[in-house]
């Protein structure tokens, strides 16, 4: 049975080569990429054979074990593949032993383990520095493998088993992401740490504790034994104890998996229409009111919508670390803030998958259409961009910076809105399917994904750059470029907004069934 | 509007104030052009000409998916007041001919006309006469019931008085009281259903194509979605659905077609097309017949 799982593994993995040219070279980025942080690796681990050991042992077992926590955490945000999840074996009456076994090593097949194992074996030449050393080397490699896979396989099966309701998926979601956002300040205050003395006992003594948990057991004991510390071998010891109530634990989940079926959660209930009640009864504020409903119930509207705060904030954070003097750091935000809102709906219409064929049942008006979906975003981004501006001037020193600043942001925000206008009715692109978690990846992402990104990125700079540099003229030559920055940002951004806008508008209209026949595609 | 004589108490309880298709369209158009001329003949009561212009005519429709021709060049031609059904058997390409009559997919050639309007020419004004229930197409089902049925009324230019007065009814009239509350995510495949054919009814169309509305139904639903749609066709309008129910088909339509292959291989009155068969024997004679079950005699010595 082993032998059958791992041929199905292997043909699962080449079939992934089986796709559209387009993918196979999205894999094949991904692959190259793997290879390279894996030669990283490797090159490093055997660099440190010839360090002293009170470098070599801290390095390998904080590195170990962020890489354990690694495999245990990502399966649990991203939900990996799950194309070997026990419950598609229910139903075939396998024993569950030999069932866990097989779906063990046939986790083996895969591009993390296939990292880890080359890593693993590339410690056994960091510590070839005695035949102690050595011995408890090549014991304690393939229980890193085992604890690294097993580990992973067990944060899958019981997100799937716990996160099988959609409300309990789209809580974790939104925990995960307020989670990117506390860690981002720590992650910034992690790179400033000094490299001197002290950071070298802080490393130290953090490698000392790691080593005692199942965490960085198995990495530690032939650090340890190379050390001359005897205390290396109860570390093996503790690895192998590890791995085998992982093992357990696997088997267990895997008997509990076989017999829970999928749960539902319980539904809640609205009253009244919502927005829809508010909002006139006309279709382009129906769809508003559509809108506004969807960001605040859908979790990928959510997860989209709270990028927009994090990214200045992280900008801002390394930057200032970097240097950049106060009086231009107040002035970075807001337009950052105004590049994202205005480009937050270049995909709307792939949100809706393939519930667009309403709007065209319904012959919906494409400037209705159109503008009911960037309400959200104007309600939001018009109010926050003033008020921001006016800010970010007074912080600067200067209050009539604010003149630049809305004219920069505003114009980002209307170019960004505009193009986004064209961008969604014309080049829709893959993006998770409702009730699914804003983390996973389409099934069939593609070259497109990243082209229409991009460009429309990059696309909302261009007719900015007037506004931008007139508003460095008004910071370095005068307060007067502030006002024509701002009467040149608003002017122009209006009028790509406008020309966006119709035809944007125009390609709705006559594309309807193209559009929703590509949603049915993806 | 056209009320009918006697109607049955019973059912006049629960749905006497369904929309029923008005002689003109729910969207009054610019009193101007043929349209107006057309719509202004058929307040009259209608000359003999205009009733007996078909509400739906296909003509040479086709539609290639890659490789496979999916619809072969399809004619077909429905009367007001029909109850229509098309069957096939699967990946015949009934969803298909239905998508490219409702608008939701562009034909390769041929022509759709409802009610005289060509639909892929005009189909702002086409689509106002048509409701729609598309099989295996998402809703916006992050609503609530009340929700999506406001906003499918209003999306096809209802007022907000209508809609509510109108979703009060459909809600009623499909038994989904204890629902409109809920998410349409959270509805059992039964209830979807009901709520997506109430929305493809709230603006009264002249025409409804229902792609496979009896799916994951329980009875007691059918029936009464039977009996709406029958209170509907006798006010005058038209319904045009896909279903595999056999039984059904031959106890509920006028008329059927039969699609094989992307091409009609039968149409007309049910007592036509059956010719003193049964609607599924007949079906089956021109699906192929069945096929011999012959070859499975493993099956019959169980293995454990």
């Amino acid at each position: 049975m082993i032998a059958e799982f791992l041929r199905l593994k292997l043909q699962l993995t080449a079939n992934a080569f089986r796709r559209s040219p387009w993918q196979v070279v999205g894999i094949a980025i991904g692959l190259l990429y793997g290879a390279a942080v894996t030669i990283l690796a490797v090159v490093a681990l055997i660099g440190l054979r010839f360090a002293p050991v009170s470098v070599a042992g801290p390095v390998v077992v904080i590195g170990g074990s962020i890489t354990v926590l690694g495999f245990l955490v990502v399966p649990l945000v991203l939900g990996v593949d799950d194309t070997l999840d026990p419950r598609r074996f229910a139903l075939f009456g396998l024993d569950r032993t030999r069932l866990a076994v097989a779906l063990g090593v046939a986790a083996l097949v895969s591009i993390p383990a296939l990292v880890i194992a080359l890593v693993a074996l590339a410690t056994i030449v960091t510590w070839s520095r005695s035949p102690g050393a050595f011995l408890v080397a090549l014991l304690a490699a393939p229980l890193t493998v085992a604890i690294c896979v097993l580990v992973a396989r067990i944060s899958a099966a019981a997100a799937g088993l716990l996160l099988a309701t959609r409300r309990s998926r789209e809580a974790l979601a939104a925990i995960a992401v307020v989670g990117l956002v506390l860690l981002s300040p720590i992650i910034v205050l992690l790179s400033t740490v000094q490299l001197g003395p002290s950071g070298a006992h802080d490393a130290a003594v953090a490698s000392a504790v790691l080593g005692w948990t199942p965490l960085g057991a198995s990495w530690a004991a032939p650090a340890a034994v190379a050390a001359g510390d005897a205390a290396g071998v109860l570390q093996l010891l503790e690895a192998a104890v590890t791995a085998g109530l992982l093992a357990l634990a696997w088997r267990g989940l895997v008997a509990t998996t076989l017999v829970s079926p999928t749960r539902h959660g319980r539904p809640q209930s609205y009253r009244g229409l919502g927005w829809f009640g508010r909002l006139p009864a006309r279709p382009g504020w129906a769809i508003a009111a559509r809108s506004l409903t969807y960001w605040s119930r859908d979790v990928r509207y959510r997860v989209s919508i709270l990028v927009v705060p994090i990214t200045p904030v992280v900008i801002v954070l390394v930057l200032g670390f970097v240097g950049l003097p106060g009086r231009w750091l107040a002035l970075l935000p807001v337009p950052i803030v105004a590049l994202f809102l205005g480009w937050v709906s270049h995909n709307d219409i792939a949100y809706d998958s393939t519930a667009i064929w309403l709007h065209v049942a319904a012959h919906t008006r494409g400037v209705a259409d159109r503008l009911g979906r960037l309400t959200p975003v104007l309600a939001v981004g018009a109010p926050l961009l003033i008020a921001g501006s006016i800010v970010a001037g007074v912080l600067s020193g200067d209050p009539a910076a604010g003149f630049g600043e809305l004219g920069v942001s505003g114009c980002l925000f209307l170019t960004g809105m505009g193009l986004g206008s064209v961008s969604s009715a014309r080049l829709p692109y893959p993006v998770p399917q409702p009730g699914s978690s804003p983390f996973q990846q389409p099934n069939s992402s593609s070259g497109l994904t990243a082209a229409v990104q991009s460009l429309t990125f990059l696309g909302q700079f261009l007719p900015a750059i007037p506004a931008i540099v007139f508003a460095l003229l008004g910071v370095l030559d005068g307060d007067g470029w502030f006002l024509v920055s701002l009467v040149a940002g608003l002017g122009i951004g209006s009028l790509v907004f406008a020309i966006g806008l119709q035809l944007g508008a125009r390609v709705f209209e006559r594309r309807g069934p193209e559009i929703l026949a590509s949603a049915v595609r993806m | 509007m056209p009320t009918e004589p006697g109607t049955r108490a019973r059912a006049g309880e629960t749905t006497a104030s369904l929309p029923v298709p008005e002689d003109e369209p729910t969207v009054r158009m610019p009193a101007a052009g043929p349209a107006a001329a057309a719509t202004a003949q058929a307040r009259d009561g209608g000359s003999s000409r205009l009733k007996n212009r078909p509400v739906l005519r296909i003509e040479g429709l086709t539609k290639r998916f890659g490789p496979t021709l999916a619809v072969a060049g399809i004619d077909l031609t429905v009367q007001p007041g029909s109850f229509c059904g098309i069957v096939g058997p699967n990946g015949a390409g009934k969803t298909t001919t239905l998508s490219m009559i409702t608008g939701l997919l562009r034909p390769d050639t041929g022509s759709v006309h409802v009610h005289g309007i060509d639909v892929w020419r005009e189909p702002e004004r086409a689509k106002r006469a048509i409701g729609v229930l598309p099989d295996a197409l998402r809703l916006f089902d992050r609503l609530s019931g009340a929700q999506l049925l406001h906003y499918s009324g209003v999306l096809r230019g209802l007022d907000a008085r209508t809609v509510e007065q109108r979703s009060a009814d459909l809600v009623q009239a499909f038994g989904l009281e204890d629902a409109t509350g809920r998410l349409v995510a959270d509805y059992s495949a039964g209830m979807t259903k009901k709520i997506a054919l109430a929305c493809a009814m709230i603006h009264s169309p002249r025409l409804l194509v229902l792609d496979e509305p009896f799916e994951s139904v329980d009875p007691v639903s059918a029936a009464n979605i039977v009996e709406i749609l029958q209170r509907y066709v006798r006010a005058g309008g038209t319904v045009v659905l896909s279903s595999h129910g056999m039984d059904l088909i031959q106890r509920v339509c006028d008329h059927v077609a039969i699609i094989i292959g992307g091409r009609v291989l039968a149409s007309g009155t049910v007592d036509e097309v059956r010719g003193g068969q049964s609607l599924e024997d007949r079906f089956v004679d021109l699906a192929g017949g069945r096929k011999a079950a012959e070859g499975l005699e493993w099956l019959h010595s169980f293995s454990d």
